[in-house]
């Protein structure tokens, strides 16, 4: 797998890294805070709303008590006992009746949440349509929404149902009671109590609740917000227990399912269950999650701006330098880098001033090396050039030499001819020993023909060290010294030449018996050698470096000894 | 590099504003409301009225008709001032004073409420009504409407239209009956003629005429006619002259014994104006007394059956004019002045007029119903002809003095009962009647 920071730029890497950090770092915040708070936010919204459905239970059965008993107390009056026996003429009757419908009126006008007051009764007369109290036959009552309740019971209340009324329809729950005297029954006395008053209280100051008051037994009676039907709840739900509790509907998916908070009171028959949906407990959480997603979103952004701007200061330094790479131009004119960095940018910039310094300088030697070795093609190629014209004409002399009887000169000649040829060796460097040998014996007979005897050269070489290979145009120079200085005024002079390997290395020795070296005071010609002898050097340290040894020396009685010492070279070097 | 920085400023305006976003997040909720108090503050603003929703209760008693214009100029009212809506309670007449005393008692009692010019008097004295001069524009009122409402010089009833008392009848089953046509002007001695001629004519369960023997309003009237005056005098004297009571309810026992009244318990189950139980309605009576206003109620339940007519006189005129009722304020109400405006409306916008019509009589307002009457529909111009008709020489109408009501409400209603069911005679009635007056004199 590739390193992504080996890959990727920079600014990027720098953006996903901050930015995903404070993503995750945010997330878990959101998610934490959201649980956290919406369990918190449950248990608190059950507990208040325990506490609040107990003391709206406790106010709903006060003023349903009241109701009850002014419906006991009502029943009760001799006045409409009387009434409702019958057992009077028709002029009592009718007053009565008058007199009966204007209190009951009374109830209803004192006590406006007491929509209507209906009474079921034999002989109902004299009623009137537009009256809050109506007198009804007692079989009509079977019709009545609340009648079948009242079968087992004297009294009972209703569920919510529609009263007609001369005002169109209101919604009522109806408190029914049988009417009995000394164990006749009489007729039926029904309270309609305005569902809106009951339901106000049942709403209370929270508005858009979800509320129902149940008997005992679970019947619903009225609600606010969603019916028990609507939210799913079953009438005699069994886990309705014991005083008071709180549940989770199973209607929908665990996350979202709407909690129950249900209060039963000691001394109260009725029960109250508000039902909240999960999403309204947990609004809180969820306006805090937002407000931290919107918070993270700004630290995001800015985030984005600081590692841009971080990005973008520590990148500079670095994009300069890559500018300035990008666009070097050996010996054009150099991008100019910001001086004023003096930490590892400073150094960067500095190393790469330091570096561009020296390939200037490189570059301007590798010139004139070039320049150089131009020169030096050019003088191989006038050099190749002259041996021709050199041969052509020492043969021209060689022949003329012998057409004028000088057979001294033509041998000469010869000598020379072969002398070059071995010289020049095609432009090699290295020639076989050999060779070499061969080379400096041609001088050395030259040397022989001029002297005419008195001269002597011995050469020592065994076949294998013939044909190893030297530098050529080694041995040439230090014999001509021998011979120009080293037999300077003297009429004969011997030279040994000695080659032999030793310990890998190839010696030759050089053996003169001329005047030996000459003292200091008289110069240091001969010590260090004439341009011949230099050069024998400088090519030698440029072919072996320090791997080898030139030594000149005065011999042990006479003479000169010249030692060269080099690598064993069996193949000839380019 | 210019371009590069002014996309860093952008950037960080940005982020600023979303921090801002969030912290503001919590108070989203406070920030709308202000936005919408601010534009219904505009709202008012532009109307010239206070501010906030208001919702007033008002209550007057009525027919069907009657009902529903008030309903109509109700909706009218909220449509022009959104900010207005109402809380109607509506009914007929039995019950309502009982009911508006009981609320006024508990300081319970609605913004607004139609009162009978009869219980101005007490309310004002128990202060119970709110002063209005200041409150509604009277000037275009008809003037001699205005001293009913009033209590040392100060207004706490608006008067709502003006009506005449006199009498409605079945003019299809007369004709069928062949019977003569009562005339506007006739006399009481026409109207027991009438009842003596149609006597052979009348069908099982047929009958002439309620049986007003114990009835307050018709014997006043009868009293009236014979010049007799009121029958409790302004400085609250019992004033019902023996002679003339003892003829009228006479007169009714023979109607009764006669079969033209009906007997007690049916008369007792009539209910004026319910379409069920109004005996005229059922066919059951030729005649009964009513409003001018109210012919309509009627005309809408048997449509072109009944006429009206004057209430017969005789030395003098049986008849006469009366403001029909008033609107008064609550003394209690939390919005006077969003109530006073409605009133305000309601007797002098010319829109008002035109919904409301002659459901409370001519309008008081006079412009308003000079500019109604020529286009009323043909049903409302048979209560102007009787106001025509009972206008030359009605009587004057009065309250009669304080004090009184329960008299006209409980006692006489008694005497009434105990008339209609034979359970007293005309004369044992007289001497009841005297003897209950002790208690108010």
């Amino acid at each position: 797998m590739i390193n992504p920071f080996k890959r990727y730029r920079i600014d990027s890497l720098f953006i996903i890294c901050f930015a995903g950090l404070i993503t995750i770092v945010l997330a878990i915040t959101v998610w934490t805070s959201y649980a956290m708070t919406s369990r918190e936010l449950a248990d608190n919204t059950s507990y208040y709303q325990k506490r609040l459905l107990e003391e709206l239970n406790n106010e709903i059965t006060g003023r349903l008590t009241s109701i009850e008993q002014i419906s006991l107390t009502t029943s009760r009056d001799n006045d409409l006992l009387t009434f409702l026996s019958g057992k009077e003429d028709e002029f009592n009757h009718y007053r009565r009746s008058k007199g009966i419908q204007e209190a009951l009126a009374h109830l209803t006008y004192s006590i406006p949440q007491i929509q209507a007051i209906d009474l079921y009764m034999e002989q109902p007369e004299w009623g009137d349509r537009q009256s809050y109290i109506q007198f009804h036959e007692l079989k009509a009552a079977e019709a009545q929404p609340w009648y079948p309740l009242l079968q087992n019971n004297d009294f009972s209340w209703s569920e919510e149902h529609d009263l007609t009324t001369y005002n169109g329809n209101v919604q009522v729950l109806s408190f029914s009671r049988k009417v009995y005297n000394n164990s006749r029954y009489l007729g039926i006395l029904v309270v309609h109590v305005k569902a809106d008053w009951i339901r106000g209280i049942l709403e209370g100051y929270s508005k858009d609740s979800n509320r129902m008051l149940l008997d005992l037994n679970g019947r619903e009676l009225l609600s606010v917000g969603t019916s028990m039907k609507d939210a799913g709840l079953q009438e005699h739900d069994l886990r309705f227990k014991d005083q008071s509790g709180v549940l989770r509907l199973h209607t929908q998916p665990h996350g979202v399912e709407p909690l129950v908070v249900y209060s039963k009171v000691a001394d109260s028959n009725w029960m109250l269950v508000e039902i909240t949906p999960w999403e309204r407990i947990t609004s809180g959480s969820v306006k805090l999650a937002g407000a931290i997603i919107t918070i993270g979103i700004g630290a995001l952004l800015l985030a984005f701006l600081l590692t841009l701007w971080l990005s973008r200061q520590l990148l500079k330094p670095i994009a300069q330098l890559v500018r300035a790479m990008k666009n070097y131009d050996v010996g054009g004119k150099q991008a100019e880098l910001a001086g004023d960095y003096t930490n590892e940018f400073g150094i960067l910039f500095a190393g790469f001033r330091r570096l561009n310094e020296r390939i200037q300088a490189l570059y301007a030697s590798l010139a004139q090396r070039y320049e150089q070795q131009r020169k030096a093609e050019i003088e191989a190629l006038q050099a190749n050039i002259n041996p021709h014209f050199l041969y052509n004409t020492l043969d021209q002399l060689n022949w003329m030499a012998i057409a004028e009887g000088q057979e001294k000169m033509s041998r000469i000649l010869e000598l020379m001819g072969r002398m070059f040829r071995i010289g020049l060796s095609h432009g090699e460097s290295f020639i076989t020993i050999d060779e070499e040998l061969t080379h400096v014996a041609c001088y050395l007979e030259i040397q022989q023909i001029r002297w005419e005897d008195g001269l002597e050269y011995e050469v020592q070489a065994s076949q294998e060290v013939r044909n190893l290979f030297i530098p050529k145009m080694t041995l040439q120079p230090f014999v001509e010294n021998s011979i120009i200085h080293g037999f300077n005024a003297r009429q004969s002079g011997r030279i040994q030449i000695k080659a032999e390997e030793e310990d890998g290395r190839v010696r030759m020795t050089i053996t003169d018996d001329g005047s030996g070296l000459a003292p200091e005071s008289k110069g240091s010609h001969r010590r260090k050698g004439g341009y011949g002898i230099r050069n024998v050097r400088e090519r030698f340290s440029a072919f072996f470096n320090e791997n080898y040894e030139i030594h000149v020396k005065d011999g042990e009685f006479e003479g000169v000894v010249v030692t060269i010492i080099f690598p064993r070279l069996e193949e000839a070097q380019t | 590099m210019n371009k590069w920085k002014r996309l860093q400023i952008l950037a960080l305006l940005m982020v600023f504003s979303l921090l801002a976003a969030a912290c503001g997040g919590g108070n989203g909720g406070t920030g709308t409301n202000t936005g919408s108090t601010n534009s219904s503050k505009n709202n008012t603003q532009a109307e010239g009225g206070s501010a906030d929703n208001v919702k007033l209760r008002i209550m007057w008693w009525g027919s069907q008709p009657r009902h529903e214009a008030t309903l109509k100029a109700l909706e009218a009212y909220t449509a022009k001032n959104p900010h207005v809506t109402f809380e109607p309670e509506y009914s007929g007449m039995d019950g309502y004073l009982d009911k508006l005393s009981t609320q006024a008692a508990a300081h319970n009692e609605p913004d607004i409420f139609q009162m009978d010019p009869g219980w101005i008097s007490d309310w004002t004295s128990r202060n119970q009504l709110e002063e209005l001069d200041s409150k509604v524009k009277l000037d275009e009122l008809t003037p001699s409407l205005l001293p009913i409402g009033q209590r040392d010089g100060k207004q706490y009833g608006v008067p709502l239209g003006s009506v005449a008392f006199g009498m409605i009848y079945d003019k299809a089953a007369l004709e069928k009956l062949g019977a003569t046509m009562p005339k506007d002007g006739w006399t009481w001695d026409d109207f027991f003629a009438l009842a003596e001629e149609v006597k052979p004519k009348l069908a099982e369960g047929q009958y002439f005429t309620l049986d007003y023997a114990g009835n307050y309003f018709m014997f006043s009237a009868y009293h009236y006619a014979k010049g007799k005056g009121t029958l409790i005098t302004e400085d609250g004297k019992f004033n019902i002259d023996e002679a003339t009571f003892l003829e009228w309810t006479k007169k009714f026992e023979q109607l009764r014994k006669d079969g033209l009244v009906p007997p007690a318990d049916l008369n007792a189950s009539d209910k004026e104006m319910d379409p069920t139980a109004d005996l005229l309605v059922n066919g059951k009576i030729l005649f009964r007394y009513s409003f001018s206003n109210n012919y309509t109620t009627w005309d809408s339940m048997k449509e072109g059956a009944y006429d009206l007519v004057t209430m017969p006189r005789a030395e003098e005129a049986g008849g006469w004019l009366k403001p029909s009722m008033y609107f008064s304020l609550s003394p209690n109400s939390k919005h006077k002045e969003e109530a006073a405006k409605f009133i305000d409306w309601f007797i002098n916008d010319p829109e008002a007029g035109a919904i409301l019509g002659t459901a409370r009589g001519v309008p008081a307002n006079a412009k308003i119903a000079e500019s109604l009457i020529p286009k009323l529909p043909e049903g409302e111009k048979v209560g102007m002809k009787l106001i025509d008709a009972t206008t030359p020489d009605g009587q004057i109408f009065t309250t009669g003095p304080e004090g009184w009501v329960n008299f006209i409400d409980k006692d006489f209603p008694l005497v009434r009962d105990e008339l209609s069911f034979g359970r007293t005679t005309p004369e044992k009635a007289y001497e009841s009647l005297k003897k209950a007056a002790q208690e108010y004199e």
